[in-house]
């Protein structure tokens, strides 16, 4: 895409996001919707700037991040291990792999109440709940992954002597490394959206935690600063792991 | 290094089909042939004759269904990467590293300790004259410069014995020429034993000291042609009266098969230089 293109898309998009918080303002200021429904954006404002210089909000942070990050690196041990392990036999793909594209269908957080009673409500049921939502996308862009590599690759290899870790190491990892970070980025909304959704059905603390309180007590401008931060962090997060994807992506093309 | 007249592969009675859906398909029917050690052979057929196929059960990649392939008078039972080494099309070199990564990574599957593994490396680069392309990764570079990484690196590896598969089939005419002119004098140097396998006749008769010719598939040995002719070969040779005669042999032997492998695939083989 030329350089004067991709100004005039983010200018639309800029342009488009600046609309959106106009038309918030005027509802503000016209007095349109009860604010209990929907916040004034000035009240939104204040709440926000409040939580976020609230250091109880990095105990939230940090709540709902850590379970995050840990249900997610537990997928991706997990993920990766299983599609490897699949993608080595092709019975075990043709086997395995239908039954985990199926898995993987399943609105996940009918599970939930299960896994609260196996781990009550604290972080535990969540993480278990991120971790099983990470764990499809990995487990089978690994495999897709895996058996992308080329077989030309794979036969050189072998005759060449290769161990098999040395094959994992220096053919079929590099090989199939684009798509399975592919996996990694498309494991992370599910992952983080089950996290919150966990919090905000029932827990005692962290971001989704503060999300259903501020909403049951009705103090919704406070909820949607939540929301709002909630937002930058996704997006945050999500822009770390496209970079990397298409920086990698162009290392090896 | 190797005794002239000492037999460094033999293959006997060797047999293979593929499995497939409906019934198997015989690619190698009873093949039987002796290379000796330093000689330069070519594997020459049809499309489809099962060549390849041949080239693989030799370098141990694949056990054949029936038959026996013995190195230096033993049984070979699967790949022997410090006595045989491949060079593979372009396209086997791997995409994620550069040209002396490409080699290093060869060299660590191959056992070689980390110390030896730089120098040799760069000692092959030099040999194929791709040394200043050191640090480019392969997408980088043109398909006769890849075919000459892919060269070093079955070089570096220091075997006595040298395996290619279709090292021309992706390179240009006039690219094929040069490399093939290169490649007469490097083999003569080094003394291998190289078996080739190619469609094209005329790089058959220019580097081979003899020539397997096969049947279509599936295949079986038809002839063997000898080339007296010492290495390294100039282009003068390609000019040659003896050339000519030889080319001419080929083909006569050759037109019948690839005929009949055109009828039976139904389809127009990839390239059969002509």
């Amino acid at each position: 895409m030329a350089k004067s293109d991709r100004l005039a898309t983010r200018l639309v998009q800029a342009g488009f996001f600046i609309t959106l918080l106009a038309a918030w303002t005027i509802e503000s200021a016209l007095h349109l919707i009860n604010p209990i429904l929907f916040p004034r954006i000035g009240d939104v404002a204040t709440n926000f700037l409040t939580v976020i210089t609230t250091a109880a909000t990095l105990t939230d942070i940090w709540t709902t991040m850590s379970t995050f990050g840990t249900a997610y690196i537990i997928a991706i041990v997990l993920g990766i291990t299983v599609g490897y392990i699949v993608s080595t036999s092709r019975l075990f793909t043709k086997t395995y792999e239908p039954m985990l594209a199926a898995f993987y269908t399943v609105p996940l957080l009918i599970f939930f109440p299960t896994f609260i009673l196996f781990f009550g409500t604290g972080v535990k049921s969540k993480m278990a709940l991120g971790c099983l939502a990470a764990f499809f996308p990995i487990a089978l862009n690994t495999i897709a992954g895996f058996n992308s590599v080329d077989l030309n690759l794979r036969t050189a290899a072998m005759s060449f002597g290769a161990s098999r870790l040395q094959m994992l190491r220096r053919v079929l990892l590099p090989g199939a490394f684009p798509i399975i970070l592919t996996g990694l980025r498309v494991a992370f909304i599910p992952c983080f959206a089950s996290v919150l959704a966990g919090e905000i059905i029932a827990s005692d603390s962290g971001l989704g935690h503060q999300i259903s309180q501020n909403a049951q007590m009705m103090e919704t401008a406070r909820m949607f600063a939540y929301v709002i931060l909630v937002i930058i962090i996704a997006a945050a997060f999500n822009l770390l792991l496209s970079t990397w994807e298409t920086r990698r992506g162009r290392a090896t093309a | 290094m190797n005794a002239q007249t000492a037999a460094a592969i033999e293959a006997q009675g060797v047999s293979h089909a593929f499995s497939q859906a409906t019934a198997p398909l015989a690619v190698l029917s009873d093949v039987s042939l002796t290379i000796r050690a330093g000689e330069m052979v070519s594997l020459l057929g049809p499309s489809g004759c099962g060549k390849s196929t041949l080239l693989n059960i030799i370098g141990g990649l694949l056990p054949p269904n029936a038959g026996s392939v013995r190195l230096d008078g033993q049984a070979l039972s699967g790949i022997m990467p410090h006595k045989m080494s491949f060079v593979f099309q372009e396209n086997a070199l791997f995409p994620w590293n550069t040209v002396l990564e490409n080699l290093l990574v060869a060299l660590e599957f191959q056992g070689v300790p980390p110390a030896q593994r730089a120098p040799r490396a760069a000692a092959a680069l030099a040999a194929v004259h791709m040394s200043e392309f050191s640090g480019f990764y392969p997408a980088q570079l043109s398909g006769g410069m890849k075919q000459r990484v892919a060269l070093a690196r079955g070089l570096s590896l220091q075997t006595d014995i040298l395996l290619m598969d279709e090292p021309f089939a992706a390179l240009d005419e006039q690219t094929r020429m040069v490399f093939g002119e290169d490649l007469s004098v490097m083999l003569a140097e080094t003394g291998k034993t190289i078996v080739m396998v190619t469609h094209s006749l005329s790089e058959a008769v220019f580097l081979s000291d003899r020539i397997f010719v096969m049947t279509s598939r599936p295949g079986k040995i038809k002839a063997v042609v000898e080339v007296k002719k010492e290495h390294p070969r100039t282009p003068d040779f390609v000019v040659s009266e003896q050339f000519a005669a030889i080319r001419s042999e080929l083909y006569e032997l050759l037109h019948d098969e690839i005929r009949r492998s055109v009828e039976s695939a139904q389809q127009i083989p990839k390239r059969d230089d002509g």
